[in-house]
This record gives C-alpha cells, structure tokens and sequence, in this order.
C-alpha cells in the first residue's frame, strides 16, 4: 500500500459524488469548504463562507450558474463574485467575492491546494482495476491517522486533514482475483473501519 | 476578553428567565457574561447570587434580570407591556450557538426575511424596501425606524420600528393599522440576549400583542417559535460566530444600514464581549 | 377524522405530518405547548399518553402513541400507491423495521442533544452526541453503498418508504444538538434526494427554500 506523504495538494470529495443542483462540503485544515458543480460541468471549490453576514453557504442553493447564500439570497457566480444582490434590485457587486480554492479533478477525486497555488495533480496512481474507495472520517489528526493505516491494504490512501483533531482518509485499492468493484469497496471499508476503531481508541496499530 | 473590562455590557441588566419556568425546571444554576450564576428559589421570591456575591433582582416584562455591575438605570422599560387588553408571554428562552450580538443584527434586519421566512414574513415577489431611518436619542437609545416590508401572511405592508438600549437586547414595534386621529399603537416582540460566553447565549423572547378574538396563546406561541427557529438555522451557521465591528470583515450594501447604524452604535459604545475587532479572532 | 397531538418543532411530529401531507389525509392537529409550557407532562395529556410523549394520533377511536407505529399505521391503512409501506413486498418489511428501529436510536441521540441545546432538557450531552456519531456513521456508510447499488433509498428500490421519513427529521435537525453533518457526504446527499421528493414541506431549522431541481442527478448518483 502507498500512502502519500509530501503532498501540495489534497483529495477533499469524489468527483461522482459531486452532483448538479447539490452543495457538498468539506473540512480542510480547520477551514470549511463548499465543493460544487454548475451547470457547465465544472466543479469548484470555494470557502463556505459568504463575505456579507458570513453565513455557510453550504447552507444555501446550487442554481447552477450560481449559489445563493440562504440569508439574504445573494447569489456568487461561476467566477465567485456577487452577480445579484435581491433587495439592490437585483444589482452585481463584481467588487465582492468568495474565497475561491484553487482546484482540479484528477483520478475521479477533486483536490483542492492549500494556499492558492496551481493545483496539478500528479501523484495520482489510478490504474486499471483501481477502485474508488468510500471516504472515511477519522477523529485524530493527519499523523495519528498515517502512523495506524500503514498496513492498511494495496492501493493508495491520502489523507486530508479537516482540522487539528481529525481528517478523511480517501483512496484506491485494487480488487482481489473475482472481486466486483463493490466487492472491493466493501472489503476495504470495513478494513479501514477496523483501523479507525483501534485508531480513536488510541493504538497506532 | 473579560467581560467586566467592557462597560457597556457589563453595566446592563440581563434576564435570567421567567419565574414559573425557573420554579418548573427547578433552575438553580444559569450563566451570564462566563460566571455562574446561582439561584435560591423561595416561595415567594428569587434571589440571585455569583460567587456568595448577592446581585440584585428586578422582576420585569415578565422576566427576572439581574447585573454583575453597576447600571445607571433599570431594565429595559415598555410600560405599554403592562396595558390590560394585551396579551403577553414568554414565547421561550432559547440558547444559541453564537455570540448575542448576532441575534440583534437579524432581528433589525428586513432584507432575509424572503429567503429566510418564505411565506411568512417575506417572499422572493417582494424585495424592494423603502429605506429606513436610523437614529440615536438623547439617551443614548439607537432607533431604527421606516421599515416597510411586504408581509405575506396579511397580504400587506407592514411598518416596524426597532429599539435598541442595550447591546444585548432589541425590542421590535409592529405598527397597529390605525386611522388619522386615534392614538399609533404597536404589538410588540422583545428580544433580549443573556450572554453566556462570547460564542453563546440565551434568547429570551418577550411577546406582548393587543388581545383580539382570534387569539390563541398556544397557537402564537407555536408560530412564534416557527420563525426563531427559522432564524436560528442562520444564526448557528455563522462562522466567526462573534459579531465583526469597524474591521471590513463582512460587506454591507446600502440596505444593511440598520445594521450598520447597530454595529456604529456598537463601537461608539465600545463594544467588544461578543464582538470581533481587528483583522484576527 | 385523524386527530393529531402536535408540537411543532418536534422532529417526531413531523415526520407523521409529512406522511399526512404525502397521503393527502385530512386531519385536525392539538396543539401540545411542550416548551416552555411542558403540557406534554401535564394531567389533560397524561391521560391522552400515559407515557409523556407527543405524537399521538386518533383515529376512529382508536389511539396510537409512537412515531414509527403512527408511520406504520397510517401507510398500512391508507397509502393507496403501497409503496410508503409495501406490505405485498413482504422482504422489504424486516428492513424497513430495522430502521424504524434505527430511528428510535435517533430519537435517544440526535433529538436529546437537541432538546438539551435548546430547551434546557436533562440529558448526557456527550453520550448522546457521541451515541449520535455512531449512528450517522453507519447511517452514511449504509447509504453509500445503497448509491453504489444504483439505490436512492433505505429500503427497497425505486421511492422511499416509512424508513426514510422515520430516520431524516433528526438527521437533518442534528447540528441543533451540535452534532455536525460535515462528516457525512452521503448522508448529505440522501437529505438532498428526501428534499426533493415531490410536495416536501421543510420543518422549521431545516433549509427554508426549495431545493432546485436536478433531472440529471439519478443519472450521477453512483455513476
């Protein structure tokens, strides 16, 4: 198994699992994160938060061309930019803008970078037979977490960390002899679960 | 930040909760601005105490108040409260995962009432709002004034009028209809905030409405929680969950300016338990 | 016609006007002050429910306490499509059961960290939010796979059933009682399904507009 250390860059959702007309969010060292795909096929990633009331929005809608905040209704286009305020008749404030994460989708995951850097994808190892594995919360921190799954099966795992207390383990595995895809899923799922019991109990191994 | 290094807030009275509902939950402890509080119920009266200190006791609008400091004055007064044709209740007291201050910026704001209360008391056919009047009185009190918003469960216009003397507390008028000649009167919606911490509090929420047939106290007090609860998914979303004063960090347009005025009335009276100055927390 | 003993903001009450709602059933409500009024343990509803606890339902003379048996009697008698309980798919009802039972478990952890949070109720807070993160878990390790299998629903294949209306009120309200949802994608997109369900009517807490609709999201679910 490889688990991936030295990283600029991290796996915070699946890219199926990121759906139109939906809000998904994430937990990205101690930040909150809305993860979100418009109507052009696009995810984006931005911080869940609206620079007005500072309200999640996550909280709010996905119209496709846009999310809007659940409080006042604002909507944040594709660019992260006010393209309406409602009670301002309706105005745009291009001046005003969510903090928008610099991300990609590599490997059927979208990865998000820490500190608006380019985010290139390339420690990606998904191969034939590579099956996406069910993303796991952890309650320790990104270290714990690598010191218990280094036994963890074949395949890659990386781990996010969501903030000082806890992270999401992601990854590949590849299936066994006959092994359904589902099959392989199942398998690993209860394998890193396992390994999450004795983790939040305190062992390591 | 200590709470008895700001005056303003230190200096106010805050409502510990209703006396039949402090009896009923047998409520001996509670919290205000991070002291415990403690409670002796005796049969005809409550007394309040931190730390063996006695602090002192008002029983008004139906709540028990008492204060860590040195008020110049009692608590929020509404003599209107007392008129025989109201009727008048505790809706609840209800705590929230934010600082107080949080709640007197929503209750002063019209603007979320469409995406927030659809139906009830806005909807998204409805935007335009007539811009309000915003006011500091000889003693101090902020006034909010001429907020017109279109309130769908009358299918009309509805006028309210906003009074802030203390940081932690507003109290909502709703304009009666009225013809020329006859005295203005007002329903009125209390919301007064018992700081737990800086990140935490207790809402209580005063109702005191002109008495008219259709009237049932189970039934208002039912809706009435509707819509706290509709403003609390809000409230408890907020991230910091302090209040921002003077550093940017929220952007207003120009029909925040109720709660512009609020957050301006905030740092003239230097405001900071339950506020967040500067760029960092 | 159907009485129904209400509070508003109880999760287990609405999930039986939802069903009243999707049924389409005439029904009167009394309307229960559980807080601060606390009626719910007063003499007039003790002798409605013995047990102190709101929903409870008449129905032709006869009185059913329980959310689940109030789901389960009301689909059983009245649901004409068979689909919100399909007693003719007898090998879906072991597993519809088991999650009403699930929702119960629900009730003990998500909807007491709420009642602690917001009405002052004495609970073991962190017991039940820790209660509550053992059942999401599986919650959303049941769903996720459900997805894998091209399923939308707890039970069964192509509408939800009882078991969904059961288990989604204190999902959706468990931030209330500081649990968080964070955690829980799939989960969070089987709330998003439940919202979109045709005539849903949000509960107070929970988002108040609707959701926009999305004729490709079966297509992307799992795929």
């Amino acid at each position: 198994m490889n688990l991936v250390k030295k990283t600029t860059m991290w796996p915070v959702a699946l890219e199926r699992e990121v759906l139109p007309a939906s809000l998904a969010r994430a937990g990205f060292f101690g930040k909150e994160l809305v993860v979100w795909r418009g109507d052009d096929d696009v995810i984006r990633v931005w911080e869940d938060h609206c620079p007005h009331r500072s309200v999640r929005l996550s909280a709010g809608r996905n119209l496709g061309d846009s999310i809007q905040c659940i409080y006042h209704g604002w909507r944040y286009g594709k660019d992260g930019t006010v393209i309406e305020i409602p009670a301002l008749n309706h105005e745009a404030r291009s001046d005003i803008s969510v903090n928008v994460m610099s991300s990609a989708v590599a490997g059927g995951l979208v990865w998000v970078t820490k500190n608006g850097g380019n985010c290139t994808p390339d420690n990606v190892q998904a191969g034939n037979g590579a099956v996406l594995l069910r993303p796991l919360p952890i309650n320790v921190d990104a270290d714990a977490a690598r010191a218990g799954l280094q036994d963890a099966s074949d395949g890659q795992l990386f781990i996010t960390p969501a903030d000082e207390n806890a992270c999401t383990v992601f990854g590949y595995a590849m299936a066994r002899g006959k092994e359904s895809e589902i099959e392989t899923a199942r398998r690993c799922n209860a394998q890193l679960s396992r390994l999450r019991r004795r983790l939040e109990a305190g062992g390591t191994t | 930040m200590k709470a008895n290094e700001d005056k303003a807030v230190w200096n106010a009275w805050y409502p510990l909760g209703v006396p039949q509902e402090i009896r009923r939950r047998n409520m001996l402890r509670t919290w205000l601005l991070d002291n415990e509080i403690d409670l002796e119920i005796h049969r005809t009266w409550i007394s309040v105490a931190c730390g063996g200190r006695p602090l002192p006791v008002c029983e008004r609008l139906g709540y028990i108040w008492t204060t860590l400091g040195e008020p110049d004055r009692l608590p929020q007064s509404l003599i209107e409260y007392y008129e025989v044709d109201r009727l008048a209740m505790n809706i609840w007291s209800t705590p929230l995962k934010c600082s107080g201050l949080r709640i007197v910026d929503n209750v002063i704001d019209n603007a979320h009432f469409p995406f927030v209360h659809p139906g009830i008391l806005g909807d998204e056919e409805h935007l335009d709002l007539p811009p309000y009047v915003n006011e500091v009185d000889a003693d101090g009190t902020l006034w909010s004034c001429s907020h017109q918003a279109w309130l769908p469960i009358t299918n009309s216009v509805a006028e309210y009028t906003y009074r802030i003397s203390d940081p932690y507390s507003v109290i909502l008028f709703i304009h009666r209809p009225c013809v020329p000649g006859e005295v203005q009167r007002y329903d009125y919606l209390g919301i007064f905030a018992q700081p737990v911490t800086e990140e935490h509090f207790i809402a209580h929420k005063m109702f005191s409405w002109v008495r008219e047939d259709w009237m049932e106290m189970r039934q208002l007090r039912s809706d009435q929680q509707w819509i706290s609860v509709q403003d609390n998914y809000v409230l408890e979303r907020h991230n910091p969950k302090k209040l921002p004063l003077g550093n940017g960090l929220e952007a207003s347009v120009p029909v925040d300016s109720a709660s512009m005025a609020y957050r301006d009335w905030l740092l003239s009276k230097d405001v900071r338990y339950g506020a967040l100055h500067g760029g960092a927390s | 016609m159907i009485r129904l003993y209400d509070y508003a903001l109880s999760g287990n009450c609405y999930k039986v006007r939802l069903l009243l709602r999707w049924l389409e059933l005439e029904y009167e409500t009394v309307c229960v002050d559980f807080y601060p009024g606390f009626e719910h343990r007063g003499e007039a509803f003790l002798e409605v429910n013995p047990l102190g606890q709101i929903p409870v339902i008449e129905d032709e003379g006869v009185t059913i306490r329980d959310a689940q048996a109030i789901l389960v009697h009301l689909a059983g008698n009245y649901d004409k499509s068979g689909k919100w309980y399909p007693l003719k798919q007898p090998n879906l009802l072991g597993p519809i059961h088991s999650w009403l039972a699930f929702a119960d478990g629900l009730t003990a952890t998500c909807s007491a960290a709420r009642l602690h949070d917001a009405m002052f109720m004495d609970v073991d807070i962190d017991k039940a939010r820790n209660g509550a993160e053992r059942l999401l878990r599986i919650l959303d390790e049941h769903l996720w796979f459900r997805e894998r299998d091209g399923a939308d629903w707890l039970c069964g294949s192509d509408h939800p059933t009882i078991a969904d209306i059961a288990c989604f009120p204190y999902v959706a309200l468990s931030e209330e009682g500081g649990i968080p949802q964070l955690p829980y994608p799939a989960i969070q997109r089987w709330m998003e399904r439940f919202q979109r369900i045709e005539k849903f009517e949000p509960m107070a807490g929970m988002m108040p507009l609707a959701m926009p609709a999305s004729d490709r999201i079966a297509g992307n679910t799992g795929g």
